[in-house]
């Protein structure tokens, strides 16, 4: 069967200061139990402007306007650079402004529970009209639907979750009934923001036209909420849901759920639907988490930095038919963390790197690129928790010393030469080996000396105390040849085939 | 005698390094030791 191939890739962050001090849980934990901190009490001055936001250079990376490489040119921080380039769109998507997603939550909403105050809807609306992606659908839902503050005031003051904007509430998420908790007003917003932050990085997938909306079989959604009510937490489906506001009419759709390793999990199980024949396009789309933004926060502000978590991410990958240009997935070469496997980080990466590139006569070192989890080393440096990317590559390096690929000595070399620094934002399953699949489209369609890369997706299952497992997976993407895979038998293995079972037959007959 | 001997551990491990449970795995190999709370972080 011809593998499927990676043929585009949307990506998108959304600066959203207000959610992060009204949603992230660092941010409303730190409020109920220590409501007079330092650190809540110069919140508001640790935040960053949008301009920031656009300046900052890994942002710039994640939505395709600054190749990955570039990062190696700078210090760290990467917040002190005087970087004055960013611009709001790139090859894969945008860095939205908060007062605009705020429309689109509002858009997202479909069993009106989403007030926005008329006069900021109205305002934010006439600039919207203006983004290259807006819709008539979106400006239907929302001319002439404000309400008036009085409401949503009153609203709160019920239970409704606030929406603020330059620290004024401007709107409100009511709940979605009276006593169900996976109802209430603050899983809803949670759950609506994934959705509409999800659908930005996929109109701008879909605007790149490398596939016919109506040709799109299937969507697969992979964040980290959950999306039902007290009978069924996490029923789903939010991909249907996002498939829905963004107008793919013909495609089916559901959740898949592995922390922050779901995105691989998906990439491949999205693969092998194109690679068996079922659907010529799939689509791997994911929302950001409200509930992340700000995680490290105070770390940052106490080494003297603004809050740097303040974007949501969302990404949304193609998966389509072999067209003879694009990489090629090799569903062949995923390697697998098994329940068996053990968690020390030397089992982890034996299980996703060596055993699949040798079971398939590859070398640690045949792998051009590694894209782990691509972690912004600035969010995690200054936490304490080291370079996480880097540690990977490390640990990769370290097991091609044990093989005897590679000499001690060379460890830094390698993970220079196969690894990258990291760009993304710590939004849970956002980094996770993903954030690369834009720029390895690139690398891997022009003269580069890029051919192979392997996409590894880790996932910490403890969160959930289901398990003490760890979990894992990983997959080889490879340069297109523009060759069809043979699929047909040919003559000497027929023959083959023939004498074997003649062999098993006369053995049986002979009583063997 | 190791200074590692007859203690009390709280052994916090993290997800993108050495997890809890592998800290706990060596930790019980020391004669007298206790781990009193092992965990495993996730700063990501």
């Amino acid at each position: 069967m011809a593998k499927a191939v990676l043929k585009g890739a949307g990506y998108s962050l959304i600066h959203t200061p207000n959610f992060l001090e009204h949603l992230g849980t660092t941010q409303t934990t730190e409020l109920k139990t220590n409501p007079n901190s330092e650190y809540i009490k110069t919140l508001k001055q640790n935040l960053r402007s949008y301009e920031d936001v656009l300046n900052y250079l890994p942002n710039q990376v994640y939505i395709g306007n600054l190749h990955p490489d570039e990062l190696k040119k700078y210090e760290r921080p990467f917040c002190i650079a005087e970087y004055k380039n960013g611009t709001r769109y790139g090859q894969f998507g945008e860095i939205m402004p908060e007062d605009e997603f705020i429309l689109l939550i509002k858009c997202a909403d479909v069993f009106n529970l989403v007030l926005l105050e008329e006069l900021f809807l109205n305002n934010t609306l006439e600039v919207y009209k203006k983004h290259p992606l807006t819709t008539e659908n979106e400006i239907k839902q929302l001319e002439g639907k404000g309400s008036e503050l009085t409401e949503i005031e009153n609203a709160v003051n019920n239970g409704a979750e606030g929406i603020y904007f330059a620290n004024k509430l401007v709107g409100c998420v009511k709940k979605a009934h009276d006593i169900d908790q996976n109802l209430s007003s603050h899983v809803m917003i949670e759950n609506l923001i994934v959705k509409a932050s999800a659908t930005v990085a996929l109109k701008h997938l879909l605007a790149q036209n490398k596939v016919d909306m109506e040709s799109i079989g299937y969507l697969i959604e992979c964040s980290e909420e959950a999306c039902g009510d007290m009978n069924q937490r996490g029923g789903g489906n939010f991909a249907k849901a996002i498939a829905e506001m963004t107008g793919i009419k013909n495609a089916g759709g559901c959740d898949i759920r592995a922390f922050c390793a779901a995105p691989t999990h998906t990439l491949i199980h999205a693969a092998s639907l194109v690679e068996s024949g079922i659907y010529d396009h799939v689509v791997v789309v994911a929302g950001g988490a409200s509930a992340k933004l700000g995680m490290n926060g105070r770390d940052h502000v106490k080494k003297g930095y603004p809050i740097l978590e303040d974007v949501l991410g969302s990404f949304a990958l193609l998966i389509s038919k072999d067209d003879g240009v694009s990489p090629r997935i090799r569903t062949d070469i995923i390697g697998t963390h098994k329940v068996g496997t053990g968690s020390s980080p030397q089992v982890v990466i034996k299980s996703l790197v060596e055993e699949p590139l040798y079971r398939n006569n590859l070398k640690i070192k045949d792998v051009d690129k590694y894209s782990v989890e691509m972690q912004n080393p600035d969010l995690t440096s200054l936490a304490g928790a080291g370079d996480v990317p880097l540690a990977n590559y490390k640990m990769i390096a370290a097991l091609a010393v044990m093989n005897k690929e590679i000499e001690r000595s060379d460890i830094m070399d390698f993970t220079e030469i196969h690894g990258m620094t990291g760009w993304a934002p710590t939004q849970g399953h956002i980094p996770s080996g993903v954030p690369y699949c834009g720029h390895l489209y690139n690398e891997l369609t022009t003269n580069t000396n890029i051919n192979r890369a392997m996409i590894i997706g880790k996932g910490s299952l403890f969160l959930a105390r289901m398990t003490n497992l760890f979990d894992g997976i990983s997959v080889v993407v490879e340069r297109n040849t523009g060759q069809k895979e043979s699929t047909s038998v040919s003559k000497e293995e027929i023959q083959k085939l023939i004498a074997e079972a003649m062999k098993d037959f006369a053995s049986s007959l002979l009583g063997k | 005698m190791s200074v590692f001997e007859n203690k009390k551990y709280i052994l916090i491990g993290d997800r993108d390094g050495i997890p809890g449970e592998s800290l706990r795995a060596v930790v019980e190999h020391i004669p007298g030791s206790e781990v009193v709370f092992a965990t495993t972080e996730c700063f990501v």
